[in-house]
This record gives structure tokens, C-alpha cells and sequence, in this order.
């Protein structure tokens, strides 16, 4: 039962991950340094509740997440790709802004600035005992299901569609792109609305995970898939197993906060520890695409 | 290809002000009357003033600890976790002393501790980009990140003062003045001599960087790789100083938050000032003058942000403040101020 409950843990918590790292993974192979995963997780989780208590639908819950993800996308390619503003200093912005916009659309809409109202769950569903509700709760939620498909298909885009060499051609030697007739600041600004719109989708899985919208809700989750990111090498695959990783830390952080045995503070602070050290340990053999900072 | 500047500094305050204006009147509210109150609330008034003053010291120290790092052309993300850093560790070295230790003492004791603590964690991320090549960047986010967790549980848990949710007093002589106490005009605000030490750091790093050996190995590591070489530069050690000092003026935010205003730590002291220091020094171009202006202005910004609480959520506010920093970068593109 504990593993089922574990099972449950691992699949919520590591999708919003393996899809910002996505997201991460998309941006970057077309050169942009991606910073604003935090931002896109928080935009796609607003948008996926408040339309989620608009409409009472799943489908149209994570169709605005995706389309906030696009247009956040959009907004850091007219910046950071048409202005050429730093990509870090965007990013850092994007953060900023989706911190604050969010809490103070929050205030707005529903009179408070720490969380909304919570989504109705269909509560004809309970099942008997906690572990199968955990994980019924975990595998009905469709941006679990969503995740492995999109690294797939992002792996294929990459690898094999003119769209993907486009991209990593972008990545790597913008100068050459442009001579060979890529439309470079269109194909960046194609791959950062595309790494939006999947890594908002992570922001949905956030937010109809905890049924409900809490302010900051992302809580360093963006960051934590820059690290995949990296720790990927720039790969869809490799860096959706890493983001697999540090999901199933976080899961492992729940679970033994409730057992009580290890102190919490602890279990927190590991995924940022781990991280840190695989970067770190990792640093002189991953080779980032060339036209990143 | 150069910009037009003149047109595209205008274009940017356009931009800034009609952020400014659409959340504002997004969350219900008309733009006269919140720039009228944020008007009241800050340079209308000695005490507003005074808080402005205030809220734009620390702002000094992290703008400026930003700014020297990106002189080396390292990229300081992590002001945040060491500020966190300076406020734990003046917070802990000025309660241990003991109660009749004088200010002659205790206030170079505590600014020792806070400099040290953002020091420890600029530096180790400078060692993690010499020694291994880790990116700073991705570093100093991680170690903001354990800072948060790890100071929410000391201030909750093992540091805490009995049923009050934060640390223990640090010693009276570890305080220094509060502007309320030299001009009754001042009464009640949170200035204090944080700002003059702020103030006398900016000079001070204006003049190490631009006049003495160290900084110029500093500011050689930061024009080309083929500089630093020419030189004889032992890129690791510069990078690790560079990042340590950069620590070290966040770290000494500190003085400000712990020694000056609360005079004890608590959780979220110092919550995104750090953050905001990334946008004073960008504004201010990474020099002195200019950090002190960038940072005056972001102070004006946040006082008057909570003078208008009442009518505006002061979270659109920090919209602004976005939008501002976007704005620099968009005016700067093309210079290498940033990578």
C-alpha cells in the first residue's frame, strides 16, 4: 500500500518537472537561455484553475494553461529574441512578474492574495482506502499522461523534422542558420512559445493536483528544471529522467514527512543539495548548445 | 546596428507607465488618484520620505553586489540566499555577544558576521565556476534555495525566541542609529546608518574597481578571457574574490534589515531584495552613482506601493517594477552589461 501511495507521489510530483524541463529543453536547443520556467509554471497553473472554475472542464483547463504558456512565450520572444534583451534578466522579470501578477489577479477575482477557491472534485470517485484514491487521483489527472508523450514527441521533433534542426541550428551556430536562409528570430520565437506552452502544462498539473490556485504554488519548481535541463544535456529523454529524479525526491519528501522520522527541513532542502552537487559533479562533461551565454 | 537611445529610454518609460497605469485600473482603481497618494505617501511627506530612504538601503547593498559581480562578467542570481546568509548570521552573532558589549564592538562584530555569511555562499559558488565550470547562475539559484528552506526552519525551530516566531534580540550596542532618533522629522521611520554605510561601500567599490590591481584583474575577467591571460590573472582565485565580495555587500544587507530596523531575524526578512538588487544594478549601469539612484528609485517604488495598499493590491506594483526591469534590459541590449 505504501508503495502504491509512493507510485501516486511520484507521478504528481514529477510531472509539473518533467514538463518544465521540457519547456526548458525547447527554449535552449534554440539558443535562449530559459530562466522563466518558475513563471510559466505559476502562469499555466493560474490559468488552468481559473478557467477550471469557470467552466468545470478538464479539457479547457488545460488548453488555457497551454495558451497562457504560449503567450508568456511570446512576450519573452519579443524581448529577449526581436529587443534582444538579456535572456537572463528577461527571465528573472518573467519571474517577478508572474509572482506578483498572479497574487494580484488572486485579489482581484477572489478577494483573497493566498489562494482561490478549490475545484470541485468529482466526489462520486472516492475509493475505498487512500492509496487506490491517491493514485486514481494521480492517473486521472491528464497532464500525467500528457507529459511522457510530449517528451516523445519533442525527442522526435528535435532529431527529425526540419522544424528541429531548424531549432538546434539556431542553437548552435545562429550566423551559419541565417546564411543558410533560416528565418532565425521566427524559429526562436516558434521554440519559446512551443517550450511555454508545454512547460505551463506543468503549472496545470500543479494546480488541479492541489485543486486550488495557492499563491507561489511553484515553490523553486522552475529552478529545479533548469538544473534537469542541464543535467540533461540539452536532451528531451535524458532531462525528463532527471526532472524523474528530483519529482521522486520531492514524493519521497512527503512520504517521510509523514512517517515523521526524518526532520522535514531535511527532505526539503535535498533536492536543492542534490541538484547542486549534480550540477556541479556534472559540469565539465555536459556541452551546451554553442549560442547560449 | 546602434539604437536611437534617447528614443528608446523614452519608449521604455512609456512602456513602464502604461504598465504602471493598465494594473492599476485593472485592479479597479483610477491612475490619478494612486499616483496622487503615491505622491502623499512618499515625497509628500518627511516620514514617507524617510521610508522610501529606508526601503531603498538594502537595495543599495544588494545593487551593488550584483554590480560587482557582473563587472567580472558573472552573473549573481544568488544576492538572494546571501542576504539571507548576512541577515542569519548578524542575527546570531549579535545575540551571542554579551549584553554589555558597546557599539565600538558589537556593530563591527555583526557586519563582520554578515559580510562573512554572504561571503562563504558568493564564494563557494565562485569556487563551483572556477574550479568545475559550473555555471553561476544555476549555483547560486540551488543555493537560494536551501538558504529559504534552511532559515524558515532555524527562525521556526531551533532559533526561535520562545513564543515570538523569530530569533533572539541582538545586544543594544550591536543596533545602529536610527534616523528618528538625530531629526524628530524622521520619528518612527526605518532609516538608519545603514544607508550612510551603504552609501560609503558604493564609493568604496567604485574606487577598488576601477583603481586598484585587484579590481582590475576584476574587471579583466570580465572583458575577455584573452585580458585576464595577458595579464597573468589565476582566473579561479579572481572569480572566487569576485563572487565572495559580491556575497559579502549582499550578506552586509543585513546591517540594514537585522541591526538596523528589526533587531532581530525573522522569516521572510529580506524576501526579495535581492531580486530587486539584479534590476537596481542593471538600471544604475554597475556603477556607483548610479546604483544609488536606481536604488532611491526602487525605495520610492515600494513605499509608495504600500501607501496605496489600501486601493491597490501593492502586488500590481511589483508589476511594475518587472516591467522597469525589462525595460533596462531592452535600452541595454547590445552593450555587454549582461550575458
Amino acid at each position: 500500500m505504501m508503495a502504491l501511495v509512493f507510485l501516486a507521489q511520484v507521478l504528481s510530483a514529477a510531472t509539473p518537472l518533467v514538463l518544465a524541463s521540457l519547456g526548458g529543453v525547447l527554449s535552449e536547443r534554440a539558443g535562449v537561455t530559459m530562466l522563466a520556467l518558475e513563471a510559466y509554471l505559476l502562469l499555466g497553473a493560474f490559468a488552468a484553475v481559473t478557467v477550471g472554475l469557470a467552466t468545470g472542464s478538464v479539457v479547457a483547463s488545460v488548453l488555457a494553461a497551454a495558451l497562457a504558456g504560449a503567450l508568456a512565450g511570446a512576450l519573452f520572444a519579443a524581448f529577449a529574441v526581436w529587443q534582444r534583451a538579456s535572456a537572463v534578466v528577461v527571465g528573472v522579470a518573467l519571474n517577478l512578474l508572474a509572482v506578483a501578477g498572479t497574487r494580484a489577479a488572486l485579489k482581484v477575482l477572489y478577494g483573497s492574495a493566498s489562494n482561490s477557491p478549490t475545484l470541485p472534485t468529482s466526489a462520486g470517485l472516492r475509493g475505498s482506502s487512500i492509496a487506490w484514491t491517491a493514485l486514481r487521483d494521480a492517473l486521472t489527472t491528464p497532464t500525467v499522461w500528457i507529459a511522457p508523450i510530449l517528451v516523445g514527441l519533442a525527442a522526435l521533433l528535435l532529431s527529425r523534422t526540419v522544424l528541429g534542426l531548424r531549432i538546434t541550428a539556431c542553437g548552435e551556430h545562429p550566423t551559419a542558420a541565417r546564411a543558410q536562409g533560416v528565418p532565425v528570430a521566427r524559429v526562436q520565437t516558434a521554440a519559446l512559445m512551443l517550450g511555454g506552452a508545454v512547460a505551463a502544462l506543468g503549472g496545470a498539473q500543479l494546480g488541479m493536483h492541489q485543486h486550488a490556485f495557492i499563491a507561489s504554488m511553484s515553490g523553486g519548481r522552475g529552478f529545479l528544471a533548469v538544473a534537469a535541463v542541464i543535467l540533461g544535456r540539452w536532451r528531451p529523454v535524458r532531462a525528463a529522467v532527471w526532472a524523474t529524479g528530483i519529482g521522486a525526491l520531492s514524493a519521497l519528501e512527503a512520504t517521510l514527512a509523514s512517517s515523521g522520522q526524518v526532520p522535514t527541513v531535511v527532505l526539503q532542502a535535498l533536492p536543492f543539495a542534490l541538484t547542486l552537487l549534480a550540477v556541479a559533479g556534472r559540469s565539465g562533461k555536459s556541452r551546451a548548445p554553442a549560442a547560449l551565454g | 546596428m546602434t539604437r536611437p537611445r534617447a528614443l528608446v529610454v523614452v519608449a521604455a518609460a512609456a512602456a513602464v507607465l502604461t504598465a504602471m497605469n493598465l494594473s492599476v485600473w485593472l485592479a479597479g482603481a483610477s491612475p490619478a488618484r494612486v499616483l496622487a497618494l503615491m505622491f502623499a505617501g512618499t515625497l509628500g511627506s518627511s516620514y514617507g520620505f524617510a521610508q522610501s530612504l529606508a526601503k531603498a538601503t538594502p537595495l543599495l547593498w544588494t545593487g551593488a553586489a550584483v554590480a560587482l559581480a557582473l563587472r567580472a562578467r558573472l552573473f549573481n542570481i544568488g544576492a538572494e540566499g546571501q542576504c539571507l546568509a548576512g541577515v542569519l548570521a548578524a542575527a546570531v552573532v549579535g545575540a551571542a555577544l554579551p549584553a554589555s558589549t558597546p557599539a565600538l564592538v558589537a556593530v563591527p562584530c555583526c557586519l563582520l558576521a554578515a559580510a562573512s555569511g554572504g561571503a562563504a555562499l558568493g564564494g563557494l559558488a565562485g569556487w563551483l565556476r572556477g574550479r568545475l565550470g559550473t555555471n553561476e547562475v544555476l549555483s547560486t539559484l540551488m543555493l537560494n534555495g536551501l538558504m529559504a528552506v534552511g532559515v524558515t526552519w532555524l527562525y521556526g525551530g531551533p532559533l526561535r525566541d520562545g513564543a515570538q516566531v523569530h530569533t533572539r534580540d541582538v545586544v543594544a550596542g550591536a543596533r545602529l542609529p536610527m534616523a528618528g532618533a538625530a531629526l524628530r522629522a524622521f520619528r518612527g521611520s526605518g532609516l538608519n546608518a545603514s544607508l550612510l554605510l551603504g552609501l560609503v561601500a558604493l564609493a568604496a567599490m567604485g574606487w577598488y574597481l576601477d583603481r586598484t590591481r585587484g579590481g582590475l584583474r576584476i574587471r579583466a575577467l570580465g572583458s575577455s578571457s584573452g585580458a585576464a591571460a595577458a595579464l597573468g590573472i589565476d582566473p579561479l582565485r579572481t572569480t572566487v574574490r569576485a563572487m565572495a565580495l559580491s556575497g559579502a555587500l549582499a550578506g552586509l544587507a543585513a546591517s540594514h534589515l537585522v541591526l538596523g530596523v528589526k533587531g532581530y531575524a525573522e522569516h521572510g526578512l529580506g524576501a526579495g531584495v535581492g531580486f530587486t538588487g539584479i534590476a537596481v544594478a542593471l538600471l544604475g549601469g554597475s556603477k556607483p552613482l548610479g546604483i544609488a539612484l536606481a536604488a532611491v528609485l526602487f525605495g520610492l517604488l515600494a513605499q509608495g506601493s504600500l501607501a496605496v495598499n489600501a486601493v491597490v493590491p501593492s502586488d500590481a506594483l511589483v508589476v511594475v517594477q518587472a516591467a522597469t526591469l525589462i525595460a533596462v534590459a531592452v535600452v541595454g541590449a547590445g552593450r555587454a552589461v549582461a550575458r
